[in-house]
């Protein structure tokens, strides 16, 4: 943009929301130029210089947001709608550049009926406020994505998000009731609720990232807080056994708020009892490393530097896997799926681990971000990559993920949210090389075999992350002529195709 | 374009077409998106000849090819159904192997998938397994204007807006489904019934809730007014929370037989038609003044009822929405 | 090598984190601005020490957006110590002349010592609260048995206070503190740096609730008839340690129950008083402020800090009293309808 329309759409921005709540400073112009999207990590690690919005702008309500919309399709300008930035796929990168929409001063709980069973909130209101907001009253969405503390309630929407209780509570797509939408063409609309039948438009604003409008407002369903936990650890003998547990759970018709399995390694990483702290044996070291713990990364960036060996080194673990189950709702539910699931657990021949892993998992379940860090201190970089398929494909998708991403990195993946037809895995995967850009090299060529492999088995290339930009090469394979489906409806809600261009499919053919 | 006999190059495609090639038949799922891409005209879908053909300027396809059902996908237990299939046809194939769809309202015993998707039904009774677009796995697509929509089977649409979805509730200006993937479920052998009455919509409906929360997960249930009271009948498919829909429901016991009945009645083959479609849906709170002597909820959650027979139309501005989406995937204005 | 390569485990830790502690910032919550996240004035910082952006006013603006509450650190699995790497960032931004005026002034308000005895062995330095609340304190700690009233004494100079909250400390006078053997704060906060100041060494730091609790009379009457919202501040709570003794004070004064907002205790947030974050020109001193109390009910306001208290009254509008306001009352007060002299609110 010429400096004179930087200057006519920052006027034109002051005049809706006010001259305090618009900026174009550098720091701010920086901190909104990328989300958590490992591969942007790697940028910055690399010197490369962000590509900046033009500027971003805070609206305080539903109004000021349609403005703002009406304004940009005036002036052609790209607008990213934005969250809290937690985002791992680059959904909320300004590759247009354009104008960053930061929502997080709509925050307000509209309504809350707990007769009804429902709560509206706006979009920005933050994900672990608003569930100790809930708790305060005895209610809980159960909705607990790992990144419930950076992250919003517009953002899990846009981003199709599912929380670690997802085989209970559903994805947040089972959680919305209806939607407040600044549609790109400027319009307020609300969608009808998906149970007065026909056209199900909160299926088409769920996952659709920013790319056919603001999502302003959810309201979604809530539950009484669980009066009763039960938790459980079980040896399963082999993944397979473990994955027989979750199926046969699922589809006898109970509702465990969690069932993870956890791969050898993972079962290494975590811990029998469930506790990340270090232990010994031969992969000590790496996962010494991988916790973040222990000073100085030469030992972490070797191993992670020969993928092949690490993952060698991998298939000789005994193939005992950790599965944690956690039951809960009223006493009566909780104990008696407790008791099923240790009714198919043993079926398999599993090892009753009590109730240690369960309550460790609980206790640490947000703490795997923060290894992160730890990680790319020490010169490597770490990322993971969700799928999902049925239960039938399950095992050889594992495999042959571990397969061809493992020619590049190390991988370990856990198993969870779980349904009836089948689960999503959860890979880690973890790299290094000598210098940046061979780390994006080896980062690139991971991620291009995972969803290759996925794409090859038939399985969902994603399954909570979202598309943003990470995965966009391989949505029009995964979707066929689908793809018009979405064009048709961008061109009708986003006729100046102003709302974050780039994502999701991309631009349009 | 249109078409005069069956040796137009557009009908290659077709097994068969009638003289006039108002009806035609496509080869396979190709052959039909071919056919949608290449004629510009509107669409009916059928299975087999059409009851009433009209006048010249419809065209029929014939979806026949489409019937089949099967195979059940291991593990998964997922059954592929073309969009013909009924869901009676289905319903039937996983019977012979153990496994259910989970109850399927009488009323759409005999009606295609594909019929069903286009009108967006998706109510049934069952907090135990689900609305009946709960248990849609995949669907695929011939889209108009040509072209076959995919989407991988998974238990959870992962990527994007659900593409899938916006088929649904469209018509069959959206696309016409040539096969779906849907959830089936062992077929539980143990079953029981509860009847239940209550003095009011107030009490049986907070009872339904509370039962809900409480981890009931009834196969089927219903709620209706007899008398001066409100009745609840319910089946339970295996477990599923007997013992915590006892314990949340209050009211008065009645005779179980009354619910095994209705459920012979309501579900399955060769009952009458339900109006599934006429309905009003909402919150529990505004749903108890709506409820009079006569209504019916089915759909009993703790975050909305659907009360049968208070029909609501569709939003209009969502509806003109819509029309303008699907005439751009159409390829017009 | 840098003065931020120090801190380089810190900044990396934050900069490479997704921003685990955003929902615990209250900075970050009430501004919704993702450069004033402990994420983002870290990776400000990160930018600096590797030399890909100078120390210039920009940067010295943003990391002025912190009030040093330590919640950041306390969720942080690393107990990363941000509020001490953006100490010495804003040191950076002093020297550099860049920072912004309001920091710059910030704590240069004299720490004056109550009327007592100079070099006396109990001094009470009463900092930036009102006369009135000045007065109540004394009140309290004389009833509870502290006996330092007498003439002026020496007042700490302005800025003294920089050494603990900008990383460019200033000496303070000769003899400061000399045969002082306990010396008792009104604001948590300076409590929390006179323990690091040398001239302190020697002395035993408290804070005034500290000061008198188990040492003062029960009330006859209550002095709030129905419930009061007791509020956390962030240096009395996080930085001391000090949860349980207001509340019992508080307790003793109520007809009702104290009460808490959704995050309290080692979880309480901050109500955007210190660190110079308030005397920012911006909207955010005020939204921290509003926040502190937006999910509480609709009660009387309490807390221990008379800055705290100062603040969060005009931003509030809720009715706020510093806790040793309502000690002085019971001590002094038994008057029939005892909230009646409470209605004012906090100057």
């Amino acid at each position: 943009m010429s400096t004179a329309s930087v200057e006519a759409l920052v006027d034109g921005l002051q005049a809706i929301v006010g001259p305090a709540h618009v900026s174009t400073t550098p720091p701010d112009r920086v901190a909104y130029a990328r989300d958590l999207w490992p591969r942007s990590q790697l940028d910055r690690l690399a010197g490369e210089p962000p590509r900046l919005p033009t500027a971003i702008a805070w609206p305080a309500d539903t109004a000021q947001v349609a403005e703002v919309v009406a304004l940009c399709r005036a002036t052609r300008t790209p607008i990213v709608p934005f969250g809290a930035g937690s985002g791992v796929c680059g959904g909320t990168l300004p590759v247009r550049r354009g104008l960053v929409l930061d929502l997080k001063r709509l925050r307000r709980v509209r309504r809350l009926a707990a007769e009804d069973g429902v709560i509206e909130v706006e979009a920005g209101h933050n994900g672990e406020r608003l569930e100790r907001w809930l708790a305060h009253r005895g209610l809980t969405l159960g909705h607990f994505p790992s990144s419930i503390l950076c992250s919003t309630v517009g953002g899990w929407v846009a981003a199709r998000s599912a929380g670690q209780c997802s085989s209970r509570y559903g994805k947040i797509e089972d959680m919305v009731v209806d939607l407040e939408v600044v549609t790109g063409d400027g319009q307020v609309r609300r969608t009808p609720r998906v149970d007065a039948g026909g056209f199900d438009w909160n299926g088409v604003f769920v996952g659709s990232e920013g790319t056919l409008g603001v999502i302003t407002s959810a309201t979604l369903k809530v539950h009484p807080e669980p009066r009763a936990r039960a938790f459980r650890g079980w040896q399963v003998p082999d993944i397979q056994a473990g994955l027989t547990v979750m199926r046969r759970a699922m589809q006898a018709g109970l509702r465990p708020a969690v069932l993870r399995l956890y791969d050898p390694l993972d079962t290494l990483m975590v811990g029998s009892d469930g506790d990340k702290k270090a232990g010994g044996g031969p992969l000590h070291t790496l996962k010494q490393g991988l916790l973040g713990q222990g000073s100085g990364g030469g030992a972490l960036r070797w191993i992670l530097s020969h993928p092949r060996l690490g993952n060698g080194a991998v298939n000789l673990l005994p193939a005992p896997c950790l599965l944690v189950t956690v039951s809960e709702g009223e006493p009566g539910e909780a104990r008696a799926t407790d008791d099923a699931l240790a009714a198919f657990a043993r079926e398999v021949g599993a090892k009753d681990l009590g109730e240690g892993p369960g309550r460790a998992w609980l206790a640490h379940r947000y703490d795997v971000s923060y290894k992160q860090s730890g990680i790319y201190r020490k010169g490597a970089f770490v990322d993971t990559f969700e799928v999902a398929t049925t239960w039938d494909k399950v095992a050889a998708l594992y495999a042959a993920v571990r397969e061809a991403a493992g020619r590049h990195v190390l991988v370990m993946a856990h198993f969870s949210h779980a349904y009836p037809g089948g689960c999503s895995i959860y890979f880690t995967f973890a790299g290094a090389a000598p210098d940046a850009s061979a780390m994006r090299d080896r980062y690139d060529a991971a991620w291009q075999a995972g969803l290759d492999t996925a794409l090859g088995a038939g399985a969902a290339i994603a399954h909570h992350h979202g598309v943003g930009l990470s995965r966009r090469s391989h949505m029009g394979p995964a979707h066929g002529d689908a793809r018009r489906w979405f064009d048709a409806l961008k061109a009708t809600l986003d006729p100046d195709g102003i709302m974050n261009p780039g994502k999701v499919f991309g631009e349009a053919p | 374009m249109s078409w005069t006999s069956v040796d137009d190059p557009q009908l290659g495609v077709c097994q068969r077409a009638d003289a006039g090639a108002r009806l035609v038949e496509p080869l396979d799922a190709a052959g039909l998106a071919q056919l949608l891409g290449e004629y510009r005209g509107a669409f009916t879908p059928t299975v087999g000849p059409p009851p009433d053909p009209g006048g010249r300027d419809r065209v029929w396809v014939d979806l026949s090819p489409f019937s089949g059902v099967g195979p059940v996908t291991d593990g998964a237990l997922a059954v592929q159904a073309g969009g013909a299939a009924t869901w009676g046809a289905v319903e039937g194939h996983l019977a012979a192997e153990g496994l259910t769809l989970g109850p399927v309202p009488g009323a759409l015993w005999d009606e295609p998938l594909y019929v069903t998707l286009a009108r967006g039904a998706r109510r049934r009774p069952s907090p135990r397994f689900g609305e009946l677009l709960d248990n849609l796995l995949a669907v695929k697509a011939a889209l108009p204007g040509g072209g076959l929509t995919r989407s991988a089977v998974t238990p959870r649409r992962a990527t994007g807006p659900d593409l899938a979805r916006g088929l649904l509730g469209a018509g069959h200006r959206a696309g016409i489904p040539v096969s779906v993937h849907l959830q089936a479920w062992p077929r539980s052998p143990v079953t029981a019934w509860r009847a239940v009455g209550f003095a009011g919509w107030a009490e049986a409906l907070h009872g339904g809730v509370a039962a809900l929360h409480g981890g009931a997960r009834p196969a089927w249930w219903r709620f209706a007014a007899q008398g001066d009271r409100v009745v609840c009948l319910a089946g339970f498919a295996g477990e599923a929370g007997l013992a915590r829909f006892d314990e949340a429901m209050g009211g008065h016991p009645l005779d179980p037989g009354l619910a095994r009945a209705l459920g012979d009645e309501v579900f399955g083959p060769g009952v009458a038609a339900h109006p599934l479609g006429a309905a009003w849906s909402g919150p529990v709170s505004e749903a108890i003044g709506r409820a009079e002597v006569g209504s019916e909820i089915w759909d009993l959650r703790p975050e909305g009822v659907t009360v049968l027979g208070a029909a609501t139309g569709p939003d209009p501005g969502w509806a003109s929405l819509a029309d303008a989406a699907l005439g751009v995937l159409e390829g017009g204005p | 090598m840098s003065a931020l390569e120090v801190h380089r485990k810190a900044i990396l830790n934050c900069s490479f984190c997704p921003k685990l502690c955003r929902f615990a910032c209250p900075v970050a919550e009430a501004e919704a601005r993702e450069t004033v996240t402990p994420w983002g004035l870290m990776v400000l910082v990160d930018d600096v020490r590797r030399g890909r952006r100078p120390v210039d006013s920009d940067a010295a603006e943003a990391w002025a957006h912190c009030t040093g509450c330590g919640r950041c650190t306390q969720v942080c699995k690393h107990d990363n110590p941000v509020f001490e790497v953006l100490k010495t960032a804003r040191s950076l931004a002093v020297a550099a002349g860049v920072a912004p005026q309001a920091p710059q002034a910030w704590s240069l308000a004299p720490l004056a010592v109550a009327p007592g005895e100079p070099g006396g062995p109990v001094q009470v330095l009463v900092g930036r609260a009102a006369p009135e609340v000045i007065a109540d304190t004394l009140a309290v700690l004389e009833a509870a048995g502290h006996h330092p009233l007498g003439p002026p004494a020496l007042p700490l100079p302005p800025g003294w206070r920089r050494g603990a909250e900008v990383g460019a400390p200033l000496a303070l006078p000769a003899g400061a503190f000399e045969g002082a053997h306990t010396l008792i704060t009104l604001d948590a906060a300076d409590a929390a740096a006179l323990k690091q100041h040398p001239a302190a060494r020697r002395a035993k730091v408290l804070h005034w609730v500290q000061a008198v609790e188990g040492r003062l009379p029960e009330p006859t009457a209550p002095v709030l008839s129905g419930d009061a919202l007791y509020l956390d501040s962030c240096r009395l709570g996080r930085g001391l340690g000090v949860y349980d003794a207001p509340r019992r004070l508080l307790a003793a004064l109520l007809g009702g129950q104290v009460r808490e907002a959704i995050m309290h205790r080692e979880e309480g947030g901050c109500c955007g008083a210190e660190a110079g974050y308030a005397a920012l020109d911006h909207s955010g001193p005020g939204r921290v402020a509003q926040d502190a109390v937006a999910d509480a009910p609709d009660l009387p306001v309490v807390i221990a800090d008379p800055t705290c208290a100062a603040h969060l009254a005009p931003h509030t509008g809720r009715r706020v009293y510093p806790l040793a306001r309502l000690l002085a009352r019971a001590l002094v007060a038994r008057a029939p309808h005892p909230e009646k002299h409470l209605e004012e609110p906090v100057p």
